[in-house]
Order: C-alpha cells, then sequence, then structure tokens
C-alpha cells in the first residue's frame, strides 16, 4: 500500500474548511506564489491573503519499528499586504487546531488519509518580507498522520 | 502496515464528566444525559492507572512459580483541571457543590473535607475514541472517590491548576465484573 506523506495531508484537511478558503480561496500550498511575473493574472494577488504549509525541522521521529505514522513538523505562514490581512487566516488554523480530534481528510486522488494530530509547537512570530512588501505571520506545528490509507 | 491499523492508535485528549455515583453512562455516540456535569478543561494527560500487582507462589520442585494470584487491584484516574471554580474544588476534594455557601455577591467553600468522602461517577468520553474506527467511545467508573490530596500554587506568571485523582471503588449494583467500570466504543 502506498505511503501517504503527512504534509499532503495537513494540505488538504485546511483546504477542506470553508471558512479558511474562505479568507484565502485556493492560496494554500507548499510554497507560495507571490511575485510571479504575471503577477496581476497570475494565482496569488499581492493584495491577497495566502497561507503555506512547509516542513521545518523539530518533530522527534516515532520509533514505532512498523512505522504505521508519522510525525513532522511544519511551518504554516500567513501572508497579507498588511498585518490585518495576515492575521485572519492563521487565526483560523489555531482555531482549528484548538480542540482537534482524530479526523479523516479526503486527498486529491480520492484516498483518506487519518490525521491524529496537529498542535502548535509555539507562539505566532510576525515578520516581514521586504522584496515582496508582504507582511508575516508564522507558527510551527507538530502533525501526525497515519502512514496507510484508511479508505 | 499490516501488523497495525491506523484507527488503533489513539491519540488526543478525551473530556470528562462527572455525577452522582451510580448515574448510568449515556449510549456510545450520544450526549451525556443532563445528570452528567462537564468536568471543565484540563490540561496536559488525563490517564487511567490500573495497578494490582501478583504474587507468586512456588514449591521446592522447581524454580518457576507454579500459581499466581491478584489479591488486590485499584483503578485510578488522573488529570489536571485548568478552572479553579470553588465547584471544581469542592469536587476535587470529593466534597459537593452544596457545601459552598452563597451569601450575597460570596461564595465560601470549607477546606475541612470530612471523615466520608462523596462518591462520584466519572465518564471520560471522546468524540473519536474508538480503536476501530472513527467512531466514539468512553470509559465509565460508576463509583468513585476524588482522593483531594491537592496543591493549589500561586505564582507570578503561572496558573493555578487542580491536580484531580480520583479511585474507582467498586459498585455491587453493576453486574460481575464490572463493578470497577467498563470502556465502551462504537466500532460500525
Amino acid at each position: 500500500m502506498a505511503t501517504l506523506d503527512p504534509l499532503e495531508i495537513v494540505i488538504q484537511w485546511l483546504r477542506s474548511d470553508a471558512d479558511l478558503r474562505g479568507l484565502v480561496g485556493d492560496r494554500i500550498a507548499v510554497r507560495h506564489k507571490y511575485g510571479m511575473p504575471d503577477e496581476a493574472s497570475g494565482p496569488w494577488p499581492r493584495s491577497l491573503a495566502g497561507l503555506t504549509v512547509t516542513p521545518t525541522a523539530g518533530a522527534t521521529p516515532l520509533r514505532d519499528n512498523c512505522r504505521p505514522s508519522r510525525r513532522i513538523r511544519v511551518e504554516v505562514v500567513s501572508y497579507g499586504p498588511d498585518p490585518e490581512t495576515a492575521e485572519p487566516p492563521i487565526r483560523r488554523v489555531l482555531a482549528l487546531a484548538d480542540g482537534f480530534t482524530r479526523s479523516e481528510v479526503v486527498l486529491a486522488d480520492g484516498a483518506v488519509g487519518l490525521l491524529y494530530a496537529v498542535d502548535p509547537d509555539d507562539s505566532p512570530a510576525a515578520d516581514r518580507e521586504p522584496d515582496l512588501a508582504l507582511d508575516m505571520l508564522r507558527v510551527p506545528f507538530i502533525v501526525q498522520a497515519a502512514a496507510a490509507a484508511v479508505a | 502496515m499490516a501488523d497495525s491499523a491506523p484507527y488503533a492508535e489513539l491519540i488526543g485528549a478525551v473530556t470528562i464528566y462527572v455525577a452522582v455515583a451510580g448515574t448510568a453512562p449515556p449510549t456510545v455516540g450520544q450526549a451525556p444525559s443532563a445528570s452528567w456535569v462537564l468536568y471543565g478543561c484540563t490540561t496536559g494527560d488525563q490517564t487511567i492507572e490500573e495497578t494490582g500487582p501478583l504474587i507468586y507462589h512456588y514449591d521446592n520442585c522447581g524454580q518457576a512459580p507454579t500459581k499466581a494470584v491478584r489479591p488486590q487491584e485499584d483503578t485510578m484516574v488522573k488529570f489536571t483541571i485548568k478552572d479553579s471554580t470553588l465547584e471544581n474544588l469542592a469536587r476535587a476534594r470529593s466534597q459537593t457543590v452544596g457545601d459552598i455557601v452563597t451569601s450575597g455577591t460570596t461564595k465560601t467553600l470549607p477546606i475541612t473535607k470530612g471523615f466520608v468522602p462523596t462518591e462520584y461517577a466519572l465518564l471520560m468520553v471522546g468524540d473519536a475514541d474508538s480503536p476501530y474506527g472513527a467512531f466514539p467511545g468512553y470509559n465509565y467508573f460508576p463509583r468513585g472517590v476524588f482522593e483531594g490530596e491537592i496543591t493549589q500554587t500561586r505564582s507570578k506568571a503561572a496558573r493555578s491548576e487542580i491536580a484531580v485523582s480520583y479511585h474507582v471503588i467498586e459498585d455491587r449494583t453493576q453486574a460481575a465484573g464490572f463493578e470497577q467500570g467498563w470502556a465502551a466504543v462504537q466500532t460500525s
């Protein structure tokens, strides 16, 4: 059976939330697409909020001998032209993580992944991307997901 | 992967309810009845600790034990409550909320717990707490006491919390074998 990528599961889980989509639309990805040459018609206009989910170091790997699930640490970064735009998406992600219980996540290919835990691992950090003139808010999360599809 | 089923990994905290000792548990998957009171938000780990060391019997004919017995067993539930309301404190001491005296705008709770602790039933419910699928489950203890050995610490930048320990007592009105409570989970 194919092994599922916990990063893909957590991104699909975020994409499935209607409130978050209302804030960032389809702009949830591993890398942002701000500042592309054809930005005006491109997918990530600088005037709109976007969210990236990037793997980062810091999660202790699970030591189960059969590796039935994977634990990773991801950095969720919310972008916006000003702090007022960048803040609501990361707030929504933190709200989703509050009281999170085991959830099934339907992936793009129809397989169903199982997300065990999404837990904030630090307080939000504000930053600014000078070249793109974008404000950022970043929060790392510990994510654990089943390695095999459950359906 | 075949030696492990994804749902069998139980991860995540559960919701804890208290009620008068002997209160029946809800049907699995249904909300507890009004008799059950939500015992506030917990912090950190929630543990069910079962103890009862075996006693082994040996004879002169061999090296290894020939018989093992368990003369007694104990079940403890431990968790930490975040909200230091007098109601939460009263339960954690196995007093009752009836011990709180309300007068005008003040509430008063005595520290003395008394010789005989009040008995409670305890319920730990999880929406996704079944090892057999995305289904609910619970652990139920029909009768027990809160031990009430509490240390509350005030400090400049840390929260005072109530570390609760609940010690199960047999409820002999339950079916044989179920006197200490049971776990129930939905399977499909």
